[in-house]
């Protein structure tokens, strides 16, 4: 599975742990709890995890929410989506959270809760699971 | 990325700590979305300054900037903070007063104009083709949608950055070859019947590329208002296309499919229905301002009021900028005496009620979205009038 699943980074830096996907857009603010670092009314939570999403949606506010996060200790090791706005390379920005985007249609591909690592040669990143 | 001798001179500190980091923030988010240089911005807009949203942590980052030197180089608006600034609401707890004053003062310190309203295109309107570094999504959309003018959804961080170094990156939606209308929405079956507030976060929600929005020839700006931030609250949206309004040159059009909206498409998106008899024991909040009222809202707010009298149910909650509260000081009086509950320079969103209600009667999807997340209310989604004539009528 590794060779397709290729990515870009957007915020470099390390990326490796277990999967956490999320087959949808995700408004840091409203539908995420800075204080726990899950999703409200789930008991879906980011802290150690690798998170796999569609992408961001929703208010501005958002960057700071991520940035939230990551003081509380509760943000996710880095993340991994389809598409990226400029408010989520923001927030990944300030809280020094490594984001990638991924070049094909990555949550059909991985299974929840395998243990990744991305892997980076020059400007062109894959995916490998262990 | 091409840099001036100017930006190198600031990335490199020769223009102290604020505008090295502010320039920094700028130059990592416009490499990673593949811009080439930097761009003078006329008007930045910064959002995410209310403190019941960011929290101390957000508090931090802004009163760093001030203390360390970060005073705006082009013209900077506020967006809604938590604090009811009449101080007369009863429905918005003011209970971050003094936390909020620490965020504010550093704004104000920093040479931003204090207009703690989410409508910044009512004090300075966008010329087409400017570009903007606008944070508050649904003033981002208006702004690109209503005005073509030219901004991404620059969230507060990246606008407070190009406030303070008078920059934000060339990507995005600063470019034509990316404001392009690819998926024609067709509103005709549903536009007359069915509140803006629900089809726009329809749209925001199936939606992911740049909407044509065909059907709104005779919608209202106010209703344009509601459909858009709806949009932009439920999708990422900062851009709809409407012909006939966006200004021609500031768009491309290359549709790739076509989408015609239903009615059943939009009832999950509207809440319960609603039923008068059933609910009138519940304690229900109508509100109206989302985003802030224009002022021509609030002049056909208070007209269709004047016909029921006063408020008879429940509470209606009015939001808007802290500066109509002297200009239109007769109406908003005459409100108050209606029994209309008035909030200035916040809104619920971004803010904290003191009590729950039951239910929410509201024309914004916006709203609807946040405080079904936020404060897990029951929020019904219906016209402008509805709200009006459920809370005010007999």
């Amino acid at each position: 599975m590794d060779t397709e699943l290729a990515l870009k980074p957007l915020v470099p830096g390390e990326c490796r742990g277990r999967v956490l996907i999320l087959d949808q857009y995700l408004s840091f603010f409203g539908e995420v709890d800075p204080e726990t670092g899950c999703i409200r009314g789930s008991n879906i939570c980011f802290p150690g995890r690798v998170l796999v999403f569609r992408g961001s949606r929703g208010s501005t506010v958002g960057p700071y929410i991520i940035y939230a996060l990551k003081k509380n200790d509760k943000a996710p090791v880095c993340m991994i989506v389809e598409e990226a706005e400029p408010l989520l390379v923001a927030g990944c920005v300030l809280a020094g959270i490594p984001l990638y985007i991924s070049t094909t249609r990555i949550i059909d591909k991985l299974e929840n809760d395998t243990y990744i690592v991305v892997n980076c040669n020059g400007g062109l990143c894959r995916v490998e699971a262990k | 990325m091409y840099l001036t001798r100017e930006q190198e001179k600031m990335l490199n500190g020769e223009y102290g700590w604020a505008i090295a980091k502010a320039i920094e923030l700028i130059i990592r988010v416009g490499e990673a979305l593949g811009a080439d240089r930097l761009i003078q911005v006329k008007h930045a807009h910064v959002s995410g300054v209310s403190y019941s949203n960011i929290g101390k942590y957000g508090l931090e980052f802004i009163v760093d900037f001030y203390k360390r030197g970060g005073r705006a180089r082009v013209y900077t608006t506020i967006n809604p903070g938590c604090i009811d600034y009449s101080g007369f609401s009863t429905i918005i707890d003011n209970k971050y007063m003094s936390e909020q004053k620490v965020i504010d003062d550093a704004l104000i310190g920093m040479g931003f104009k204090p207009v703690f309203t989410c409508i910044p295109y009512y004090y300075r309107p966008p010329v087409q083709g400017e570009h903007l570094a606008w944070g508050e999504s649904s003033a981002v959309i208006y702004a690109n949608s209503i005005y073509g003018a030219l901004t991404n959804r620059e969230g507060g961080p990246i606008a407070l950055a190009a406030s303070i170094t008078g920059y934000t990156y060339n990507a995005g939606l600063h470019l034509l070859e990316n404001r392009v209308g690819r998926i024609i929405v067709k509103l005709d079956p549903v536009v007359k019947n069915t509140p803006m507030g629900a089809i726009g976060l329809f749209i925001g929600d199936v939606v992911k590329k740049t909407p044509v929005l065909h059907g709104l020839e005779n919608i209202d700006f106010s209703e344009l208002k509601i459909l858009l931030a709806s949009m932009a609250a439920s999708g990422s949206h900062a851009l709809a296309i409407i012909p006939g309004i966006t200004p021609e040159n500031t768009y491309r059009v290359e549709v790739e499919e076509e989408l015609t909206i239903e009615k059943q498409d939009l009832e999950k998106y509207m809440g319960e229905s609603l039923d008068l008899k059933h609910k009138s024991t519940s304690s229900v909040l109508g509100y109206l301002g989302c985003p802030h009222l224009h002022p021509l809202e609030l002049l056909q707010i208070v007209e269709l009021i004047r016909k029921y009298g006063r408020v008879r149910r429940g509470s209606l909650l009015l939001t808007l900028p802290p500066e109509y509260l002297d200009k239109y000081s007769f109406l908003i009086n005459e409100l108050r005496a209606r029994g209309v509950d008035i909030a200035a320079g916040t809104c619920p969103v971004v803010s904290v009620f003191k009590k729950k209600y039951d239910y929410v009667l509201t024309n914004s999807g916006k709203a609807a979205f946040y405080l079904r997340r936020i404060h897990g209310l029951k929020t019904i989604i219906t016209s402008l009038r509805e709200v009006i004539r459920y809370i005010c009528g007999y």
